[in-house]
């Protein structure tokens, strides 16, 4: 039994130079950032302008005037869904970050680098959402009213609960998606 | 020691003149908003709000086959064993000694955890606010600490609400029900619902009529919680331990599998 040859091209990067190495040859390539405006691109900004707006709506007129959200339902689909997805999409960052380092699965470890830069997205979108929802707490650490401690307090205890209802909010409906089409789910 | 305060609402006693909405806005500084009306027990659809922690709705229903109009003062119960507190991290909501659940916008994040735990559905957030508060009755901490009365008893006018210690006024509910036992239904709401309320109330009518949450539960709610919470540093200590158990195994099975390769691989040169 003999270890497998990598048959990957090894690839080096110095500088602003990708040197790639396969058999005896060398490429050296020049690394190039560009950012070019598609059409997709561009309907991405706008969403993000949009959201810009909304949100400075939200800091002037209240929660209710952008979430719709009453004393009925102080939660609804505004934690459902912006604050949840975020957690649930870095969940499965983190489940495969597991299966690679702690079940050491390393043929996954590819998989893993992606999933988990998911994930810090996925995060960074919870608390985005936690920022636009608990304003009144940031506002008040900022002012000095509170401890580090109780500015954190919501991004823990929040989170840990919300993440095991997410499973329900979030989970079902998608699963009954797939088995049954959206059509199926909402008749 | 320090006194367990409550209160009894006799809902027999109570002609619905709101004398006790005006009375708790004036002692805790509560503007009416612009396009708010009084007297709006009249029509039967007062709401509590961020500036209006006490209502008086009317109720319409059927007794001995008469109709009947009956007014139900509505605020924050004041649980003895409170689930806003024990849902709220922050620790902005707490039961004082006294009695009172108050309110700290000092230490409200604004996570709304409260309005979701409350069995009642008493607290009310201010959604148009930049900077919102959970608003409701503080059963007016600082006049009950003095020895006072709460505004809204003070201010009533016909005996309706009864203040003193709780114990005192399960007794004077007990004593009143067997006074008149075929006035009353003979329940007093509040005593074990949601394990226990600083406010009682008794009425001629049944409580479900008048729109009473009466499938509360008997027990008190933090204690359904706990039931699970108390697992937390187990699960927390357990599942840390079991995870890093298996790191450490899967880990070694590696490393003994690349060894077994690499002397494998050895045994296939000599063999040639």
């Amino acid at each position: 039994m003999r270890k497998k040859k990598c048959t990957l091209p090894l690839m080096m990067m110095t500088g602003n130079k990708k040197t790639f190495k396969t058999g005896g040859e060398v490429f050296v390539q020049k690394k190039h950032w560009t950012f070019r405006i598609t059409g997709f691109r561009l309907l991405l900004i706008l969403f993000v302008l949009t959201a810009v707006v909304v949100s400075l709506y939200r800091f002037i007129f209240g929660l209710g005037s952008v979430t719709n959200l009453n004393d009925q339902w102080p939660w609804g689909l505004w934690i459902g869904f912006d604050l949840l997805c975020g957690i649930a999409l870095a969940g499965g960052g983190f489940s495969t970050a597991l299966i690679v380092h702690v079940l050491h699965k390393e043929k996954y470890l590819p998989i893993a680098r992606a999933a988990l830069l998911t994930s810090l997205i996925g995060y960074i979108i919870a608390l985005v959402s936690l920022f636009l929802d608990l304003y009144h707490c940031a506002g008040q650490s900022f002012s000095g009213h509170r401890e580090m401690v109780q500015f954190l307090a919501p991004l823990l205890f929040l989170g840990i609960p919300l993440g095991a209802v997410r499973g329900v909010l979030v989970h079902l409906p998608l699963h009954y998606c797939t088995d049954h089409g959206v059509r199926g789910y909402l008749l | 020691m320090t006194r367990n305060m409550g209160a009894l609402v006799d809902i027999t006693k109570c002609i619905g003149c709101e004398s006790c909405v005006v009375a708790c806005r004036l002692y805790n500084g509560l503007e009416p908003g612009q396009d708010e009306e009084y007297g709006t027990a009249r029509d039967g659809n007062a709401e509590l709000a961020p500036n209006k922690w006490t209502v008086v709705r009317s109720c319409r229903t059927e007794k001995n086959g008469k109709q009947i109009r009956r007014f139900v003062k509505q605020q924050c119960f004041h649980c003895l064993e409170p689930a806003c507190a024990s849902a709220c991290f922050a620790k902005a909501l707490q039961k004082t000694p006294a009695g009172p659940v108050v309110y700290n916008e000092k230490l409200c994040v604004g996570c709304r955890y409260c309005m979701i735990a409350c069995p009642f559905g008493i607290l009310r957030f201010e959604w148009d606010k930049p900077f919102p508060r959970v608003l409701k009755c503080q059963m007016c901490l600082g006049r009950v600490t003095d020895g006072q009365m709460p505004a809204c008893a003070a201010a009533c006018p016909t005996g309706a609400i009864t203040f003193g210690d709780r114990d005192k006024m399960v007794e004077e509910a007990k004593n009143r029900l067997a006074a008149n036992p075929d006035l009353y239904t003979g329940q007093i709401y509040g005593l074990k619902d949601a394990g226990g309320t600083s406010w009682l109330y008794i009425s001629d009518a049944p409580f479900e009529q008048l729109g009473f949450r009466t499938d509360v539960p008997q027990k008190p709610i933090p204690e359904y919680t706990w039931q699970v919470l108390r697992w937390t540093p187990f699960i927390f200590v357990g599942w840390g331990a079991l995870l890093t158990g298996m790191y450490l195994y899967t880990k070694r099975r590696a490393g003994v599998h690349e060894e077994e390769e690499m002397y494998a691989a050895v045994d296939d040169d000599d063999g040639k």
